[in-house]
């Protein structure tokens, strides 16, 4: 056996090790944990995501490729992927908003909706520049060279 | 007639789905697959150091300095762990079509590997998102969150080892191809030329959005970001007396013993005392400048006047060596709390934060501050000092 295998051997040792002494510990405590309502959550964090969030992601990537033309394609694309990163966490600030004790708190004291609204909109200006650049480049290029064509 | 097995293991069945992205591959996962384990690996380590905070052995106590040291540790604990939420998107969205390869299970070691994957996805997020709603202070599921989120994260760092030991190979193939000429694919990167995103815009695409999200959030630790907190659940520049508080009088239910005229404090040890607050209050005091740094992620440092823990606890016979316990007219939750070492020679009984008498929810009439020191333990609404 070559000295990679062994390395790969001994963290995965390491590793199922770690896992068997966690799942352990969780199952000795059950007052606490409450073993099936856990595995039960487990389950529906792998469903949330292989049933829902890749879903939508996979469809609406397959329609923006499909309706959005090639030179504004990149940016779209990616001004979607930065936005749908930042909506993640907003949507859920802005679902907890104003469910608080106490104001003494000074937790979600904010208007998430418009906060995830101006970084949205930042999103949209940067990629709308970025569009922008491209356009004039390729204007650029084209009246620079007549001859192509 | 049957297929043979065999055919029908190599061949995939007509409904089995089917993904075709030129972005996804071995490049672009192995890339964010770094970054994310690095991530996990920091939550896993501050994590272990905010455990500490509650369970320290007593041969090793919490130290005093740095003062800001449970400040920094655990802002950057809730950080990371928030920009792990969109990281852990797309490191999902660069190996989605592995989840449906055909057979989908080729042995024992090939089940294993996915049963392991599986493991490691399944209690990644859900620890992402209880961790976030613990934040939030929303509690929506069945179990204690302190202990599944503690054992959990063995669970965590064990599947994330053994996915490294599976998958160390592909990693640094991974690594070492450029972005632009990664085969491992479905197909070749030459997305542009169809009009597309390029792995290397991906890439970019995602560090802005784990990017904003950091900077966004990082103000509920940091003062100087506060202005531009957007996504922070706190803004702890708008707590009471300018310091936000993470329970209330009212939710502890001490207003009326707290502010009672009765109120006296008994500090016990080789020798008793008893105090009522303007005995307190004529005790020599002391001010310092430290902060609040809650388990929740936030902290904001503030000023604290008061007399010297010690000189109490000397006064009833002990020492800086002292083992000493803080008990809270508050019953059940964090009510009790214990102190000693160099914390102990640095804590102050505080009667007043930033120039005023302490609020009700600050923890009038007395509450414990010392340096280094994760929120709740430090100890409100203080009636019983036991030295021992």
């Amino acid at each position: 056996m070559n000295r990679d295998r062994v390395v790969r051997y001994l963290i995965g040792g390491i590793g199922i090790a770690t896992i068997a002494y966690g799942v352990t510990r969780i199952l000795q405590d059950p007052t606490s944990t409450k073993p099936l309502g856990l595995a039960k959550w487990l389950i529906g964090a792998l469903l949330l995501h292989d049933l829902l969030i890749a879903p939508l992601v996979l469809g609406v990537g397959w329609i923006v490729s499909r309706v959005v033309p090639g030179r504004a394609r990149p940016l779209v694309q990616g001004g979607l992927i930065t936005g749908a990163l930042i909506s993640v966490i907003a949507v859920v600030l802005i679902n907890r908003e104003g469910k608080t004790s106490s104001p003494a708190l000074a937790l979600l004291t904010q208007n998430y909706l418009v906060n995830l609204l101006i970084l949205l909109a930042i999103v949209a200006a940067v990629c709308g520049i970025g569009y922008a650049s491209v356009v004039l480049r390729d204007n650029r290029r084209k009246s620079r060279s007549p001859a192509d064509h | 007639m049957l297929p043979p097995l065999s055919r029908l293991l190599t061949t995939k069945p007509p409904f089995w789905p089917e993904f075709h992205s030129p972005l996804r591959g071995p490049a672009i996962t192995a890339r964010v697959g770094r970054v994310l384990g690095l991530a996990f690996g920091i939550c896993f380590v501050t994590g272990l150091l905010s455990h500490y905070q509650y369970h320290p052995w007593s041969w090793l106590p919490v130290p005093a300095s740095p003062s800001w040291g449970y400040r920094l540790t655990q802002g950057i604990h809730v950080i990371t762990g928030i920009a792990c939420i969109p990281l852990i998107l797309v490191k999902l969205w660069s190996v989605f079509h592995r989840l449906f390869v055909w057979p989908p299970v080729r042995g024992a070691v090939h089940a294993l590997e996915r049963a392991s994957v599986a493991i490691l996805v399944a209690s990644s997020v859900l620890q992402l998102i209880t961790g976030l709603f613990n934040i939030l202070q929303f509690y929506p599921w069945p179990w204690g969150f302190v202990e599944v989120h503690y054992w959990l994260s063995y669970v965590i760092i064990g599947s994330l080892l053994l996915h490294i030991a599976i998958q160390l190979p592909a990693i640094r193939e991974g690594l070492s191809t450029r972005l632009s000429d990664d085969r491992g694919g479905d197909q070749p990167s030459e997305a542009s030329s169809r009009g597309g995103l390029s792995r290397r815009q991906v890439l970019i695409a995602t560090g802005a959005g784990v990017g904003v999200v950091a900077i966004t959030t990082v103000g509920q630790v940091l003062p100087i970001a506060e202005p531009i907190a957007l996504l922070a659940p706190r803004r702890p520049s708008r707590g009471p007396q300018d310091l936000p508080v993470n329970n209330t009088a009212r939710n502890a239910g001490v207003i009326q013993r707290a502010t009672s005229s009765s109120y006296r404090l008994s500090v016990t040890g080789p020798r008793s005392l008893e105090l009522s607050l303007s005995e307190l209050e004529a005790l020599p005091t002391l001010r310092r400048h430290l902060p609040i740094a809650c388990v929740e992620g936030w902290s904001r440092s503030a000023d604290w006047r008061g007399p010297a823990l010690l000189s109490l606890v000397t006064q009833v016979g002990g020492s800086a060596d002292s083992f000493v316990v803080l008990r809270s007219l508050q019953e059940g939750g964090y009510s009790v709390s214990t102190i000693q070492g160099s914390q102990l020679e640095h804590a102050l009984l505080a009667t007043h934060l930033n120039g005023e008498r302490l609020s009700i929810d600050h923890g009038y009439p007395l509450r414990l501050i010392a340096p280094d020191r994760a929120g709740v333990l430090q100890t409100k609404w203080l009636h019983r000092i036991e030295v021992r």
